[in-house]
């Protein structure tokens, strides 16, 4: 599958467009992280326990949103967009969500 | 009486720790930023939503960078008391700034690591992390995403 947030798949051409797709994914964190969290707040500087969990996160939404446009039978996800939204205490949703497509020559069609 | 004392005196200490430490962790990534900042000079962002020249392409894939970052006590307390009396918070705003930085800059390692050369459409998102906690000391907690597309030439 042919990932992009551009919205064709540059040197390709787009033969339909199949609809939105989209994965998400509500996580929260655990009390480790949140000891090493809240000692960052004292000094500053980059929390890795939560970088780390966002990216893990972020990469199921990804497959998540991959999944169904593979279900329809989809070449590429076109124009992918994030939003990460605080959604309770100590909780975060990631969200993914791009246009499926269908590539004239197939997912490994040669480029024009 | 005793526990109020013990109070004052835990919010003194981490204002001198967050004093002392957040300031040193600041430097030590700006001089960081800068140093991979210059050496990523082979690798062009752009915001765009078409890319030029599509007849040049080779392949493309989505990347991301992304970073959660944290400012210090001390700056968390000045700020707060900046909130009250307006105008530009000005740790707030390094603070997006590094953060801002540091995503971009493992966007663009992203790249490097595919070969690419070029980022087309480069959009970020932010979202305060600090409202996640209960969030009585209004902790500065962001989280930023990078991302893009990197492009690969023949």
């Amino acid at each position: 599958m042919i990932v992009v947030n551009t919205e064709t798949v540059p040197g390709r051409e787009i033969a339909s467009v199949l609809g939105l797709v989209q994965g998400n994914t509500i996580r929260a964190k655990h009390l480790g992280r949140d000891i090493a969290a809240s000692f960052k707040n004292l000094v500053g500087g980059e929390i890795r326990g939560y970088t780390e969990l966002l990216t893990e996160a972020r990469r199921q939404a990804i497959e998540r949103m991959v999944g169904q446009a593979a279900e329809l039978g989809a070449d590429a996800v076109v124009n992918v967009r994030f939003t990460t939204s605080a959604v309770a205490a100590g909780a975060a949703e990631l969200y993914a969500y791009g246009t499926a497509v269908r590539l004239v020559g197939g997912a490994a069609g040669a480029v024009r | 009486m005793i526990v109020q004392l013990f109070d004052v005196i835990l919010f003194a200490a981490g204002l001198l720790v967050g004093l002392m430490f957040g300031s040193l962790n600041e430097q030590r990534h700006l001089r960081s930023l800068v140093v991979r900042e210059a050496s990523g000079e082979d690798v062009m962002l752009v915001n765009l939503r078409h890319v030029t020249d599509p007849e040049t392409v080779r392949d493309a894939q989505m990347i991301v960078g992304q970073v959660v970052i944290a400012t210090d006590y001390w700056k968390t307390f000045i700020t707060s008391l900046r909130r009250l009396v307006g105008g530009e918070l000005g740790a707030a705003r390094r603070l997006m700034d590094r953060a801002r930085r540091e995503a971009t800059l493992r966007l663009i390692e992203e790249a490097r690591m595919l070969g690419a050369g070029e980022i087309w459409n480069v959009r970020y998102e932010s979202t305060m992390i600090s409202q996640m906690r209960d969030s009585k000391a209004g902790a500065m907690q962001v989280e930023i995403l990078a991302w893009g597309t990197a492009v690969r030439r023949r």
